[in-house]
């Protein structure tokens, strides 16, 4: 069944009808349509997934797959012309460019914390660039698949963009079917089965995985707005995001403090009884309910704590002192569970966090421009975010994507364009001027070579920036010949008064 | 492999002590790495004669030069290339610092192959010093005169703390691949990257394949048969046709085979004479095994030799040969030839080529030899390709400007200039806020409400920086 449904992806993008801008552009208008439209549909499908407020999934969701789509209806024919590069004497009058091209057929596999985001922002970028797509959501968000099998065969290209349901096993046997990319959101566990699969057709990869991003915390700032901030990326979709911060690293004179500011802020957030705020979200199933439970078990939190395994509810939780080598730091904890961490000084943490996989995200909370330079130099992650938590992601201009064990590739707003576009390098030459060719054939000489050594050496010239050239040409020029002018005529004037003086005009 | 771990935890400890991350650092890196190449032109001349035959002009043009060019064009904008990109900025995050950082990957693992042993190992070395990576080198074993000049040479001028050559065959590559590295940049052929692919998948190691496969070559309609006959001849026979962007085969009717055919017996005559085995332009093919696997080739085609044909094993020669009423399901058609015999398949439309290279995978190169524009727009638009040229052949790689990879099963990723930069770089997004504002951020803050919601679509959207 899904060998038919890739098959036909693959003839329909053959034919070549995704070539056209315009059919892009009415494809990616179409998904706008739909995000509008059903709105209330998706709300209500990621309440049943995960409790998720009404108020959460536009927030977290509906609007950055908005702006996404925006950003590329608006900049797509910009993206997709052709790209003029430098030339050198030898191609002066060739035509050289970059052409970006579509790959053809790309498997977007979703994952199930933020279904709509992850599924719909890579789906743009690669109709924006002109593929296929083959989209397949996680099984456990399944009203939410369920939802966007039923509505994307009614608002976008059905035999283009095809849906496909499915498990674990599912997955496996469409990875054994050819692809020309690969774009994949999920665990590092899975991320590696996507990785070996594609190695058989030699597909390329983008794979946003996630780990432990760790969160630092100056003594040296305002520790009240930070733990707000954290607070609320920590907490949101009740700790299920790839970029929440995962622990805290501070000095231990510090806290007590923030373990304070962060019980205010939650008061704030949710009331005293999280459970019962509708802004307040669930664990999305049993098994990770239990899993994140477990990462608890010996450790007395200084918060929350409470769990509830009929509604898969896990309190909002701070653990503090927690020794670095515990199973809760260990694992991405992907959960309300936020461990403090303590380091001597900003030196320790830094070797803390090096001495660990690379992260998706850090966090560096500062007020001191030296200290967070040092960190930033110090330190690699896929993004940072500093004084806030996860707003890189909010930034279409900035790529989203981690290094090392976090991922590879990146995407947002142009950067998935170009991540699911071939570039492909085009010189186009005539046959005219062959003598200009002699030099770089054989039988070879001395005179020869250097001809040809010198036309490859030669400086490349922008010729964007060829009126410039002109310009800066054409002034020197013209003030040369105005030099020259004035010259003549000084001469000149000194000849007349001469002349004036020798026919007693001064007398 | 004992030897092995502690050449890698040696460049390991010199990344992680943070040298690599100055401008100077890298700046006097690649410096040596050009006085290297410019103090030793004659040694590289010789080896590479030593194991590809490979005359001087073809040595000086295709492996010094064109790594000379790539330096000079590194060295003089390294400077900009690590300098932090601005992003644009929407309503909510106008009064932040955001920027994307270029930050080196850590240890990076080059393959190099034996076709232009010199060029595939350092023009990738160059990208990855520019970008600050530490670099192990793995020069291709069949090229063995200059992986020996290589290893020789590199310790002597770089860091030897940060760059190590090592070298081995197939068994020991394989063992290397066991270790853990930041990036894989590998040149070769499609099975072995596959087995790298899979050792990659290990680590989540990112991996930059430039494989090969059979370009073709499209001569269509009105045509300068002379000129386009002696870049055809050129290109094709350039390293005795031993380069991964040579002209695999040509497709064009029979009537322009017919005028081709001449016009390429005065090239070769013009360029390697009457007995291109005397002619010290010509390589030889590197090794015996694959002078064994063109013979075949040779024995195996349905199609006629009207070129050439000759063949020395003990000398590893093979005489520049074209092969006409080759038809797609050939021998000559089933795998990249990489040496210098050359197919003529016969079409009878545009089209037909155009389908005919579609049913195929998806080229390193594609060229069109054809005075009619509508012709290479053509092509050029119903076809892809790593890189494509037209009338001409493998020069577009010789500019920095413009990125040299694959596509598909021709590779994965790109290098050459900036081009190599970004690939060995890691652009990590950066958003530095400030700690006013922080009623604004209210706005996202549980407990929720519509007004809130409202004000945040607005400010969020890429058009709201408008207004400012």
């Amino acid at each position: 069944m899904d060998h038919t449904v890739v098959q036909r992806a693959k003839e329909a993008f053959l034919s070549g009808r995704t070539r056209p801008l315009e059919f892009r552009l009415q494809q990616l208008q179409s998904l706008q349509r739909m995000i509008t439209e059903k709105e209330t549909e998706i709300c209500t499908a990621l309440k049943q997934d995960l409790h998720r407020s009404q108020y959460d999934t536009p927030l977290l969701e509906l609007i950055s797959i908005e702006n996404e789509l925006k950003l590329a209806m608006e900049k797509l024919s910009e993206w997709a012309s052709r790209r003029p590069v430098e030339k050198n004497l030898l191609s002066l009058s060739d035509e050289v460019y970059i052409h970006p091209q579509p790959l053809g057929v790309v498997l977007i596999i979703g994952a199930w914390n933020y279904p709509w985001a992850v599924t719909l922002l890579p789906l743009v970028g690669a109709i924006a660039a002109g593929n296929a797509a083959v989209v397949k959501p996680s099984e456990l968000s399944e009203h939410s698949s369920l939802l966007l099998r039923a509505l994307l065969p009614r608002y976008l290209d059905m035999e283009l963009y095809p849906v496909v349901m499915g498990g674990a096993s599912e997955t496996q046997e469409l990875l054994r079917l050819r692809f020309d990319h690969i774009f994949y959101t999920g665990s590092c566990a899975v991320g590696r089965l996507v990785m070996e699969a594609a190695a058989r057709y030699l597909t390329p990869v983008t794979l946003e995985l996630g780990g432990k991003s760790p969160c630092y915390i100056d003594k040296n700032c305002n520790i009240m707005v930070a733990c707000r901030r954290i607070t609320w990326g920590k907490f949101v979709n009740c700790g299920q995001t790839c970029i929440a911060p995962d622990y805290i690293l501070c000095e231990r004179s510090i806290q007590g403090r923030v373990v304070d500011c962060i019980r205010q802020t939650l008061l704030e957030f949710y009331g005293i009884d999280p459970k019962s705020s509708p802004d307040y979200g669930r664990i999305i199933n049993r098994h990770h309910f239990n899993r994140v439970v477990g990462l608890m078990e010996g450790y007395a939190p200084v918060l929350g704590g409470q769990s509830d395994p009929s509604q898969c509810y896990i309190a909002p939780t701070v653990l503090r002192d927690v020794p670095p080598h515990s199973r809760l730091m260990q694992e991405e904890i992907f959960g309300p569970v936020l461990p403090i961490v303590t380091v001597s000084d900003m030196d320790d943490a830094i070797s803390f966090i090096n001495e660990r996989e690379k992260p998706l995200a850090l966090y560096i909370f500062s007020s001191d421009k030296k200290a967070i330079n040092k960190m930033m130099e110090e330190t690699t992650s896929g993004g940072v975010t500093v004084n806030d938590v996860m707003m890189h992601y909010t930034l279409s201009s900035l790529p989203f994507g981690g290094v090392g064990q976090s991922g590879m590739g990146r995407y947002h707003g142009k950067h998935t364009f170009e991540q699911l576009s071939h570039h492909r390098a085009c010189l186009v030459r005539s046959l005219a001027m062959e003598n200009v060719n002699l030099s770089r054939y054989p039988p070879q000489d001395r005179r020869r070579a250097r001809r040809v050594k010198m036309a490859l050496k030669s400086p490349l010239i922008d010729m964007s920036k060829r009126t410039l050239v002109w310009a800066v040409v054409a002034t020197i020029i013209g003030c040369a010949l105005f030099i020259t002018l004035m010259v003549i005529l000084l001469v000149a004037a000194g000849l007349n008064c001469t002349c004036w003086y020798w026919r007693g005009f001064y007398n | 492999m004992d030897a092995h771990q502690k050449v890698l935890e040696r460049v390991r400890t010199a990344f992680h002590s943070g040298q690599t991350l100055t401008e100077q650092f890298r700046r006097t890196q690649l410096m040596k790495l050009m006085a290297m190449i410019k103090e030793n032109q004659d040694e590289i001349v010789k080896a590479l004669h030593s194991d590809l035959k490979k005359p001087k002009f073809e040595a000086v043009l295709s492996e010094v030069d064109i790594l000379l060019n790539d330096l000079t064009f590194t060295i003089s904008n390294l400077s900009s290339w690590m300098q932090p990109e601005s992003a644009s900025t929407n309503l909510a995050t106008k009064l932040d610092d955001c920027f994307i950082r270029r930050e080196p990957l850590g240890v990076v693992l080059i393959i190099g192959s034996w076709n232009y042993p010199l060029q595939l190992l350092l023009l990738p070395m160059v990208g990855a010093i520019a970008a600050g990576n530490c670099v192990i080198l793995k020069p291709s074993e069949v090229s063995a005169t200059t992986g020996s000049l290589v290893a020789e040479l590199v310790p002597k001028y770089l860091s030897q703390e940060c760059y190590a050559v090592i070298r081995g065959g197939a068994e020991e590559t394989q063992e290397l691949l066991k270790n853990r590295f930041d990036h894989i940049f590998f040149t070769g052929s499609k099975g072995v990257a596959r087995s790298i692919l899979q050792a990659a998948s290990l680590h989540f190691t990112p991996v930059t394949l430039e494989l090969g496969g059979k370009s073709p070559c499209v001569v269509y309609g009105p045509v300068n048969m002379t000129a386009a006959a002696r870049r055809l001849v050129w290109a094709k026979f350039f390293n005795a046709g031993q380069s991964c962007v040579a002209p695999d085969y040509i497709l064009c009717t029979s009537s322009t085979r017919d005028l081709l055919l001449p016009a390429l017996k005065e090239a070769l005559w013009e360029f390697y004479g009457e007995d291109p085995r005397t002619c010290p332009d010509l390589c030889r093919i590197v090794s015996p095994q694959h002078w064994t696997r063109l013979r075949a080739l040779l024995e195996k085609t349905r199609g006629r030799i009207v070129i050439g044909g000759e063949s020395d094993q003990e000398d590893k020669y093979m005489a520049p040969t074209v092969v006409v009423d080759v038809s797609e399901d050939d021998a000559l058609m089933a795998e990249e030839i990489l040496g210098p015999i050359l197919p003529i398949l016969s079409v009878e439309s545009v089209e037909e080529a155009i389908a005919l290279i579609n049913r195929g995978q998806k080229p390193l190169a594609l060229y069109v030899f054809s005075e009619e524009s509508s012709v290479v727009k053509t092509v050029l638009e119903k076809t892809s390709s790593g890189g494509f040229c037209s009338n001409d052949g493998i020069v577009h790689m010789t500019l920095p400007s413009l990125p040299f990879g694959g596509v598909g099963a021709s590779g994965w990723g790109s290098y050459h200039g900036r081009w190599g930069f970004e690939t060995f770089s890691h652009r990590r997004a950066c958003m530095l806020r400030g700690w006013a504002l922080e009623r604004f951020n209210t706005l996202r803050y549980p407990p929720y409400s519509d007004g809130k919601l409202g004000w945040l679509r607005w400010t969020t959207s890429a058009h709201s920086c408008v207004l400012m």
